[in-house]
């Protein structure tokens, strides 16, 4: 899956922090806080969006719960699951673009 | 992933301070963006997309849930109802 859509940071460890507190270190420190930032929220962001796809594909595609999943059940919810991202896509792309020109006429 | 100590942070120069500082608060500012993306594809989805027929969103659907519908008329229906709700706290 995607994760880079939540802006997932892929920047490496720059390497251990000493507790020397030389100007390089600072650098260090910062990047390595920043990538920490930057994870976490990413994390969050799957979190959500896991946590929507179950709810709502569970409430489509599952319509009488048997003892397990049938195969039409994981069909759909195959089917569910990546509508859903599509229209998160679809949905965030326009919002985004709303919310810049919006401010731009604020401006 | 290394830990940060508070140390850590306290021993940064200004500067850099200053430069994490405006980074939380961007970072802040794109999350609830990404927070009320994820309200309106759930309100969205569930009113633009009756079942599951197929794998893809169809045109119909995708009319439905492009801003001018969806996200445009919830956002109507909120500036709604605060006038509504802050008019009767008037009388």
């Amino acid at each position: 899956m995607a994760f880079s859509l939540f802006g997932g940071s892929d920047k490496k460890d720059t390497g251990a922090v000493t507790l020397s507190g030389e100007s390089s270190n600072a650098n260090s420190i910062k990047e390595n806080l920043q990538a920490q930032i930057l994870q976490e929220i990413a994390l969050s962001n799957a979190t959500e969006l896991i946590s929507k796809i179950s709810n709502n594909c569970y409430e489509k595609c599952i319509l009488t719960p048997g003892s397990s999943l049938s195969a039409a059940d994981t069909a759909c919810l195959d089917q569910c699951s990546e509508k859903y991202i599509q229209a998160w896509n679809i949905i965030s792309r326009r919002y985004l673009a709303r919310v810049q020109s919006d401010s731009k006429g604020l401006a | 992933m290394s830990q940060i100590s508070k140390n850590d942070i306290t021993q940064l120069d200004e500067a850099s301070q200053a430069e994490l500082l405006k980074f939380v608060e961007s970072e802040n500012a794109k999350a609830k963006l990404q927070s009320s993306i994820h309200l309106f594809t759930d309100l969205c989805f569930k009113k633009c997309v009756p079942s599951i027929t197929t794998g893809s969103v169809s045109q119909a659907e995708s009319t439905c849930m492009q801003l001018a519908n969806c996200v445009d008329r919830f956002l109507d229906t909120n500036i709604f109802v605060v006038n509504k709700i802050s008019q009767s706290m008037q009388k």
